[in-house]
């Protein structure tokens, strides 16, 4: 297995003196060549001051100075991570501020400077059920709908919404959109969807994938299982959800090729934590971690714990492990916390280590 | 009159030694106690009625003929055929347990599965936007589980609340991906001020100042360690899944039941292992 070579640029990050926010290229290119090629990439996340407890702001980690900028505060509470716009102009993320019983759930949309630039408010009976940037860099795709317990049912919808002007434009002729993931190798917007009400009660079957073509505004049907393509497109994967075994196909024909990656089944059924590694070709995410058995009924159980309240829980020790999706084995190792919740537009991996924040540019091959 | 005294005899030996069994909570060969309702290694056929020893010798008061069927599950009129179920219960007789989890949960169908009661001792089930009795439905299983959770939480505040479970006869149920076959039940997290009204939702990711992790904890216990070891015929819990990165509970690394998934903010989720095998 080789070992992906970092070469660092260390940038001082004020409020944590022992942090590096490095640049780091298995190209062998300079630091400098790097960072040219990418300008400014732009590190964000929401989160609390003391690293534990209910998100409240959103902090933005300038590379350049190396300084911790809090964009904003909410009233409430931040329930997501922050999406960063691809060109790192914009910020999004869903709130819910007030109490209850006007407890107000909504979609900020944040300028880097912390100006908001639009929000995009939950209705009776539609809340916000997802959003991920699509199209350009100033269009939002959002899907909103009743959740299984509001009063009454409400279909889910999909639009697009510019963030400059407002404007929506409403995708229609998809019945129940439930995920969303912008595919930037051919410019559209996939979406799974339930299948027809017809279907209801039914034995369970494929759920319907359509392609939203953003330049031409055209919606298709597909046969793709799943949304999650790897940045050149070749290959996707359908998440595991409630325990439905992760899926990875091949995009040009469909063809199931989950039995080719080389880890234990335990592992493969669960997928990979962090998705496709940003950057890289089709290379998934996986922790590296011993397999866990599970019991079997009859032994004694274990019972569940407490975390404790004033520990984060950020992993900066943990080994992750990267799988090519074509030979199915793994072809990089490294240390670090990938699910520490910073978010760039930057090609690259954002690594929280002891050593600070990194930006991890894959290796190519 | 002769001809009646043999036959009482026979009569008495008949219920002699079934009663001995009962008593003795499977001492006798070939009986496995009450656990033949259906699962894997439990007896598909009961090994004798309940008549005519009286139910108060053949189960606990919430299971009066003692077939690990519920008496609440067996008078409940949605599960008469009459009422659109599928049995023909007798609460003083061991009835069998038909109902089968085919296929997976998220792509199979349920046979045979039974109505949950709204309301009994230690839960109360919403229906959130579906009409009644169409959300609840599950193997007897999985109303042991629930039903059995209950009453060993009955005495604390808030009660557990059940939200989905499976359609009348499984198969898809948009936007659940499973819920397909009978095994997984939705329970909503619970609140600090104790509320369990049909409204008192609660998201632990954006409303954590109300989130109670240790009446949570407990609950957790209750339903998995207490009630879904696997043991003398109860469920097996295989899976919870919910958002661990607020959740603020993490399982022992040896019982890894615990499963991150983001979608699972304003309840949790339980799965028992499918109790007739996953061939069918």
């Amino acid at each position: 297995m080789a070992r992906t070579t970092e070469r660092s640029c260390h940038v001082p990050m004020g409020s944590r003196a022992a942090a590096l926010v490095s640049v780091l290229s298995a190209l062998g290119s300079a630091c400098e060549a790097s960072q040219a090629q990418q300008s400014a990439p732009v590190l964000v996340r929401a989160e609390n001051p003391i690293g534990v407890g209910p998100r409240d702001r959103v902090i933005v980690l300038d590379a350049p100075t190396g300084a911790r900028r809090e964009i904003y505060r909410s009233e409430g509470q931040i329930a997501d991570q922050v999406a960063v716009s691809p060109d790192g102009r914009y910020v999004a993320f869903a709130e819910v501020v007030g109490s209850e019983p006007a407890a107000e759930g909504r979609l900020t949309l944040l300028a880097l400077s912390g100006q908001v630039v639009r929000t995009i408010k939950s209705a009776e009976n539609r809340g916000l059920r997802n959003y991920v940037w699509c199209c350009d860099s100033d269009r939002i795709a959002v899907i909103t709908g009743s959740s299984r317990e509001d009063p009454a049912f409400r279909p889910e919808t999909l639009h697009i919404v510019d963030v400059r002007t407002g404007e929506e434009k409403n995708v229609e002729s998809i019945w129940r959109p439930l995920q969303a993931a912008w595919a930037a190798f051919d410019s559209s917007l996939y979406i799974k969807g339930a299948p027809p009400p017809e279907a209801r009660g039914k034995p369970g079957g494929p759920w319907p994938v359509y392609r939203y073509h953003a330049p031409s505004g055209r919606l298709s049907t597909t046969t793709h299982r799943g949304i999650f393509f790897s940045p050149d497109g070749s290959y996707y994967f359908d998440p595991s959800v409630e325990g439905a075994p992760f899926r990875l196909y091949r995009t040009i024909d469909d063809q199931d090729v989950t039995a080719t990656l080389t880890l234990p089944s335990e592992q493969v059924r669960w997928g990979p934590e962090f998705g496709w590694m940003p950057g890289a070709d089709h290379a998934l995410l996986f922790l590296d971690r011993p397999p866990r058995v599970p019991l079997r009924p009859g032994q004694p159980r274990a019972p569940p714990r407490r975390l404790d309240p004033n520990v984060p829980q950020v992993y900066p020790d943990r080994w992750n492990l990267a799988l090519d999706a074509e030979t199915g084995r793994i072809i990089d190792r490294f240390q670090g916390d990938i699910g520490a919740g910073w978010k760039t537009n930057a090609s690259a991996l954002v690594v929280e280590r002891r050593t600070g924040v990194e930006l991890v540019r894959p290796r190519r091959r | 009159m002769g001809t009646r005294r043999v036959s009482l005899a026979g009569v008495r030996l008949t219920w002699a030694l079934p009663l001995l069994c009962i008593v003795t909570q499977g001492a006798c060969d070939g009986f496995l106690g009450f656990n033949w309702g259906g699962g894997p290694g439990e007896p598909q056929q009961p090994p004798n009625d309940c008549l005519p020893l009286g139910p108060a010798l053949c189960g606990p008061p919430w299971d009066t003929d003692g077939d690990t069927i519920s008496t609440a599950t067996e008078t409940n009129p949605t599960n008469t055929l009459a009422g659109g179920g599928f049995y023909s219960f007798d609460t003083l007789k061991w009835d069998l347990n038909r109902s089968i989890a085919s296929g997976q949960p998220s792509s199979g169908f349920l046979r045979d599965g039974m109505n949950l009661r709204d309301q009994n001792l230690g839960y109360v089930h919403y229906l959130g936007n579906d009409n009644i009795d169409t959300d609840d439905w599950g193997t007897g299983h999985l109303l042991r589980l629930i039903e059995g959770s209950g009453r060993t939480w009955f005495t604390t505040v808030p009660r557990i609340q059940v939200l989905d479970l499976s359609l009348r006869q499984g198969g898809n149920w948009p936007p659940h991906v499973s819920h397909q076959n009978g095994l997984d039940v939705d329970i909503r997290y619970l609140r600090k001020d104790a509320r369990d009204g049909i409204y008192d939702t609660l998201n632990i990711c954006t409303q954590g100042s109300l989130y109670d992790t240790l009446a949570t904890l407990r609950l957790l216990e209750t339903i998995v360690v207490e009630n879904g070891d696997g043991r003398e015929g109860r469920p097996f819990v295989e899976l919870v899944f919910a958002d661990t990165t607020c959740l603020g509970i993490a399982n022992d690394p040896r019982d890894p039941f615990i499963k991150h998934d983001a979608d699972h903010r304003n309840h949790f989720h339980v799965r028992i292992l499918d109790p007739d095998g996953p061939n069918n």
